[in-house]
């Protein structure tokens, strides 16, 4: 049992950080350190320069540009960037409708699509939950009907990120609606979001931004060539996105950046002959969280670690999403607090600017949060899925 | 990185675990302090048979040269298997100070005799870690006669009665700390036996006149500050071990009891409710176990960084072992409460081990303080 990294793993790491010192502009560092603050055209340069190392496409099969790293390097590239405070790169895109295509894809939507994906020439979103459907997803309504060489969709999408900046949509739609089973009868479209039809409305968000909308199709003529996998067979393409990388989930070098923000407010707060800091019960609450996300984090490289291994548990990846996004709002939730009453001031130009300087953001982030529960997969799903597994393994922990 | 046992430890566990399968807990209405005494007595000489005892100590006095990591591996088992021998006491606080500070003779007379089994030990320093104290905690002084008077009092001592001798910390925390060994049976050692919650013999201790000689000290005068410190720690790391592996067993209890209990014409497996229950007591175990991985691994090098991460370990345990124990307890329903359920008894044991070598809350204070020193 050891904590160090091997002499491969470490001469990667070093890799990395020689590329993020020569190829990471200053001005892009930070930008997205929040996931709600997308900026599509930093994000296209840096996953251009991330493309030309070949960096970008690691995780996809060797054909597509896969370099068939382990877990642990994906954990460390991750890490690293993170530290750099390198821009996101597109979730969605990258990880999400690449591999789907990759895996499932006919040769010519391969060649059609990879490429744009690679060089940022679309934003992709997900089409999945409607106003009926979130976490039963599998009750989903949106109609695609079958007209000659086109599917005729209409239905509608709801909370769909990204949805107004972007140029495409991975959609679940539903192809036979006889099927005895609702998981059997959806198909995977993807659908050009300049086709006639197709209306979005923008839908904003507590912490005042707009990253949701609603996207209405109205019987938009989608052609049959842009069906992803089988026809029926949309359910199983979905579902293997959970079997894709997936490190990086627990966020745990940006949530230390955020603890210490949240130390620095405090320490700008005065109390007594010091500062909130000082403050013992404040301090306990603080460092509680400290340990727990030392916790994390270890925990975290124990799964990677059993990844290599092949002996990880099907439930690791949703027991770091609850652990992750609920720390995160807790130490959210402390900063709040620690900012008094001018966390009650919405952080416009002319509002008060809190002392320490980090204050001001807080609040927004710590809204924003709020979906960190919620997006991925709800925490009471994957409560479910940890439970369900536990209680229907033979074995015990 | 690694996070797996080797193949000798993974040996080593598997056949700890037939042990303690064996004999394991008496029948279920048999008498906790029955089970126990035989964990002092036969079963005791029986642990020592396997090599558990000798795990730390160096080859040249019959031990296995073992590690922090061994410790773990053995504490864990020992915790799953619900089995309470005074392991930590002997195998690592006796054998793990008279090995490092003690003189060649003195390992000569004890470090063998622990390995075998044939001579146990008890720990006491005062409360050093109690809340508020500050130490010095048991008072020396040199009389004009050369000899030492040791002079203090401690409200429990785990394993005094049962044990042969006593290691006495005098001087409170620090590098002013001296040691030194002596006979359970001695003028000026004052026990008040009674047993603890978890069915463990404990006393509390009063040094009332008690007069040493220098052949009773250990490591000479003031400089057993460090190994004192390094080695509660380790135990500290042990205990947390043991915490986790009553964690697992627990958890597997509860999901056995949630597969097979039906209420409504349903396993009570089926509600939600308790779903996500346990759902949390598994995360709450995962992130403990991750701790005390990180304690162990960093207790090869003793020094702030290890300390922080021990201190990490215990208050994580210390939280997961209270979830997990009263979730384990209301999920059995009143079940939990009977005394014949092995469940009720590893809550009792997580309990009363929380505040052996620090509860959670100084655990909370010293990690405070030292990522305070770090940071500046």
């Amino acid at each position: 049992m050891d904590l160090t990294l091997s002499a491969a793993e470490l001469s990667f790491q070093k890799a990395v950080r020689d590329f993020l010192d020569a190829e990471l502009k200053q001005e892009w560092r930070g930008v997205s350190d929040i996931d709600n603050r997308m900026q599509p055209e930093i994000m296209a340069q840096w996953q251009a320069a991330l493309a030309a190392k070949g960096w970008l496409t690691a995780a996809w099969p060797a054909a597509n540009g896969g370099l068939g790293w382990s877990p642990m390097q994906h954990h460390i590239f991750k890490e690293e960037c993170s530290k750099a405070r390198a821009p996101k790169i597109s979730a969605m895109a990258i990880g999400m409708i690449g591999p789907l295509i990759c895996a499932f894809g006919t040769p010519a939507q391969q060649e059609f699509y990879l490429p744009r994906i690679i060089s940022g020439a679309d934003i992709w979103c997900q089409g999945f939950s409607e106003p009926g459907s979130g976490s039963d997803l599998a009750s989903l309504k949106t109609a695609a009907r079958r007209e000659g060489d086109s599917y005729i969709v209409s239905g509608q999408k709801i909370w769909t990120t990204y949805a107004h900046v972007a140029s495409r949509m991975f959609c679940l739609v539903r192809t036979d609606p006889t099927a005895a089973r609702p998981q059997a009868g959806i198909s995977m479209l993807l659908i050009d979001m300049a086709l006639p039809g197709i209306t979005v409305r923008p839908i904003h968000t507590i912490d005042g931004e707009q990253h949701f909308n609603e996207v209405f199709f109205d019987d938009v003529r989608v052609p049959v060539s842009c069906l992803l996998g089988g026809e029926h067979q949309g359910w199983d393409v979905a579902r293997a996105l959970l079997a894709f990388e997936r490190s990086g989930i627990a966020d745990v070098v940006a949530t230390r950046q955020l603890l210490n923000d949240v130390a620095q407010i405090a320490a700008a707060e005065p109390r007594g002959n010091g500062s909130l800091l000082d403050d013992d019960d404040f301090a306990d609450r603080l460092t509680k969280l400290e340990i727990a996300l030392d916790s994390l984090e270890i925990f975290e490289m124990r799964v990677m670690e059993a990844a290599e291994r092949k002996a990880g548990k099907n439930y690791d990846a949703s027991l770091l999403k609850i652990l992750g996004s609920e720390l995160k709002q807790k130490i959210h939730m402390l900063g709040i607090e620690a900012l008094g009453p001018l966390a009650a001031a919405w952080p416009d130009d002319d509002a008060p600017a809190h002392a320490s300087g980090a204050g001001a953001k807080l609040v927004v982030d710590a809204l924003f949060y709020r979906a960190g529960s919620i997006y991925g997969g709800a925490n009471e799903i994957q409560r479910n899925i940890i439970a369900k597994s536990l209680l229907k393994a033979a074995a015990g922990i | 990185m690694d996070f797996s046992y080797s193949d000798v430890q993974t040996e080593f566990r598997a056949s700890l675990q037939r042990f303690f399968a064996e004999r394991g807990e008496l029948p279920g209405k048999a008498d906790p302090r029955e089970t126990a005494r035989r964990w002092r007595g036969a079963w005791w000489r029986e642990l020592a048979e396997l090599g558990t005892l000798a795990a730390l100590l160096p080859e040249a006095y019959e031990g296995l040269g073992g590690d922090s990591i061994d410790v773990i591996a053995i504490l864990e088992q020992a915790g799953r298997g619900q089995a309470a021998p005074p392991i930590i006491e002997n195998a690592i606080i006796a054998a793990g100070l008279i090995d490092r500070l003690g003189s060649a003779r003195q390992k000569h007379d004890f470090l063998p005799a622990i390995a075998a089994g044939r001579a146990k030990f008890a720990f006491a320093d005062g409360d050093m870690q109690a809340p508020g104290a500050t130490g010095p905690v048991f008072k020396l002084t040199r009389l004009e006669t050369g000899k030492y008077q040791l002079e203090g009092r401690q409200a429990v001592v785990p394993e005094a009665p049962e044990c042969d001798y006593l290691l006495l910390a005098c001087g409170g925390a620090g590098p002013g700390m001296t040691l030194f060994c002596v006979p359970r049976e001695h003028a000026g050692v004052v026990l008040q036996p009674f047993w603890t919650l978890d069915d463990r013999p404990a006393a509390s201790l009063v040094l009332d006149g008690l007069e040493l000689d220098a052949a009773d000290n250990i490591g000479g005068f003031g400089a057993a500050g460090e190994a004192v410190s390094a080695i509660l720690d380790l135990a500290c790391v042990a205990q947390c071990a043991e915490a986790a592996g009553l964690m697992a067993s627990l958890l597997n209890k509860t999901i056995a009891h949630l597969k097979t209990r039906t209420q409504f014409g349903q396993p009570l497996a089926n509600f939600q409710a308790l779903q996500h229950r346990l759902a949390d007591m598994v995360a709450a175990y995962e992130l403990s176990l991750s701790l005390t991985y990180k304690a162990a691994i960093a207790s090869r090098q003793p020094g702030p960084e290890s300390q922080a991460a021990v201190s990490g370990a215990a208050v994580q345990a210390a939280e997961a072992a209270r979830l997990i124990g009263h979730e384990a307890i209301q999920m059995h329903g009143a079940m939990g409460m009977s005394l014949e359920l092995p469940v009720g008894r590893a809550v009792k044991r997580l309990k009363a081990m929380e505040p052996q070598f620090g509860s959670a809350q100084y655990h909370l204070r010293r990690y405070r303080v030292l990522r305070v020193k770090r940071a500046a």
